[in-house]
């Protein structure tokens, strides 16, 4: 049986550091693509999933209820994905501010009926799109919940927010992709 | 009840993950001591073993207390006298040694020791041009907006090629709106390397900053023929059809967004149509053969629209490679294709072009 992240929280923190790659193994693919949608770029997502794993061993005695280490580990990539938005939106700022979202994006390109109907056989690409227009903090407890199948109080402990809060969320940010995705269709 | 959301949960559950491009948890366990955290951990409950000692026992208070003061007294001048100037950071010997130093102080985010550093690398080669600039990226990541720009200039002073420095005060001076300081950088910055994308696209929001559409039209249509993937090229895209130019447009083939010159397909013929058959080619690297169709609108002409079309469908059969079992049908109208929009299409003549899935036909 694997064993669990308590266990090999516990033993790092005793001395076997090797185990801290089981740590690393099961939980990198998540860690990873969430750095994706902040960068949308491969080598910069690698290398800050690296960076984040890396802290996470530096500041491992200060984890308090070990059973908790997903949740901790992704406030701290969550704090980072946001860290690395900030620095690069400075760069960008005038080029984000004359942006337009992607949904008027899709909808001016002027879609005719044939490519409406392929665009039903592409959900999940249209899906990503629409995922990707909303803002972390309402895309990612949406993902936790629906695609990794966390409960809504991990969500809630992850985000640091009350339970009800996060079904309020995730409700407020189903309704919003809903339109996003009509609007994509009916453009 | 019925669930309206249901189809979203189900895409989001079936969400496309990405792989890791390399192995993270090799690089990871490559560069964390095993010790670390034991070593962190052993000081903070030996830390607090004392603490709780000191709390319950009042002759190991004094006497901690008596060895803190002793060790306070004698050890302040025996750290003295050993390390006098312990606060000052070791300045390298060479340039590129403190250039190496500040890096890695500039990537910790340390910026005041990392500015130290490359400070000091430009004392010992003041003629280099990428100390300056790092000293400016450290400003810039501190919001010192006049200082960031003083130190790229200098770059530019030292070479006044330094790509790096003339992009980015190129673009501090586009975040201020100050397109008249930064078209002429973003000029000198295509004129040394003309594919540079972000000083392509960057020019266009410059101009359009200015108001001046027909130079912004220019700019977008030189940055689409270089480029034609990711954000930039869509917005590019995007923008010009606002301005109601569609020379350029975005096309659903083989499960992505590809864009391309519809103008090139429709009126030209030789190497520029085969250049943007290749996007199409490329596009369609999946093993999963297509249908690949053409349509070509062209109002009152349906002869021309058929030849048009027909053109199209032999250009793409003779490029895509025969082993990918893709098939091309060409179809025309001799009126206009119906468009969404707040302007008039400039563009009477149109090409749609997309593909489906052969298993659905």
């Amino acid at each position: 049986m694997e064993p669990s992240d308590e266990e090999l929280v516990a033993r790092v923190l005793d001395g076997s550091g090797d185990d801290y790659a089981v740590l690393v193994r099961r939980y990198e693919r998540i860690i990873y693509n969430l750095m994706y949608r902040f960068t949308a770029n491969e080598m910069e997502s690698a290398d800050l999933t690296q960076e984040i794993f890396i802290r996470s061993y530096s500041n491992l005695n200060r984890l308090k209820k070990r059973n908790k280490y997903f949740s901790w580990l992704y406030s701290i990539a969550m704090n980072r994905g946001r860290d690395w938005s900030k620095q690069k939106n400075m760069t960008l700022q005038k080029e984000a501010e004359l942006a337009t979202s992607s949904a008027a994006c899709l909808s001016s390109a002027g879609l005719s009926q044939p490519e409406n109907t392929l665009q039903e056989k592409q959900d999940s690409l249209l899906l990503e799109k629409a995922l990707m227009s909303l803002s972390p903090k309402k895309r990612e407890p949406l993902i936790l919940r629906y695609r990794y199948e966390y409960s809504i109080r991990e969500v809630a402990e992850i985000f640091s927010m009350s339970e009800s809060s996060v079904k309020m969320s995730i409700k407020r940010s189903l309704d919003q992709l809903n339109t996003i995705l009509k609007k994509y269709l009916s453009a | 009840m019925n669930d309206k959301f249901g189809y979203i949960k189900t895409g989001l559950k079936d969400l496309p993950e990405k792989d890791p491009p390399y192995d993270i948890t090799g690089a990871v366990m490559a560069n964390i001591s095993p010790h670390r955290v034991q070593t962190k951990r052993k000081f903070y409950f030996d830390f607090k073993n004392i603490l709780f000692d000191l709390y319950h026992n009042r002759f190991a208070t004094i006497a901690a207390g008596t060895i803190c003061t002793l060790l306070a007294f004698f050890g302040g001048y025996a750290l003295h006298a050993v390390m006098p100037h312990h606060k000052v950071p070791k300045i390298a010997g060479t340039a590129d040694a403190n250039f190496q130093i500040g890096k890695e102080y500039y990537f910790a985010g340390m910026g005041q020791e990392a500015l130290h550093f490359f400070t000091e690398a430009s004392k010992q080669s003041p003629e280099n041009p990428v100390y300056p600039f790092w000293r400016g990226l450290v400003y810039w990541s501190e919001g010192e907006i006049a200082k960031e720009r003083e130190s790229y200039r200098q770059s530019i002073i030292n070479s006044n090629n330094y790509l790096p420095a003339l992009l980015n005060l190129a673009n501090s001076y586009l975040n201020q709106g100050d397109f008249n300081q930064a078209l002429p950088l973003y000029n000198r910055v295509i004129e040394l390397e003309p594919q540079e994308e972000q000083a392509l696209y960057n020019r266009a929001l410059s101009y359009r900053l200015a108001g001046y559409e027909k130079q912004e039209q220019a700019a977008l249509k030189k940055f689409l023929e270089l480029h034609r993937t990711g954000k930039r090229a869509e917005k590019a895209v995007q923008r010009l059809h606002t301005l109601g130019n569609r020379e350029f447009r975005s096309y659903p083939i083989g499960g992505q967004q590809v864009i391309l010159n519809q103008s090139v397909l429709l009126g030209e013929t030789g190497s520029p149509v085969l250049d943007e058959i290749q996007i199409v080619t490329k596009a369609l690297h999946e093993p999963v053969p297509v249908k690949i169709h053409v349509v070509v609108f062209s109002p009152g002409n349906l002869e021309l629209g058929r030849e048009k079309a027909r053109s199209l469908q032999e250009s793409l059969n003779l490029i895509i490679p025969t082993n990918m079992k893709h098939s091309v049908t060409s179809s025309w109208f001799d009126r206009p294709e119906s468009q969404t929009g707040n302007r008039p299409d400039k563009i009477d003549e149109s090409l749609l072009l997309f593909t489906t899935p052969t298993t659905y036909l």
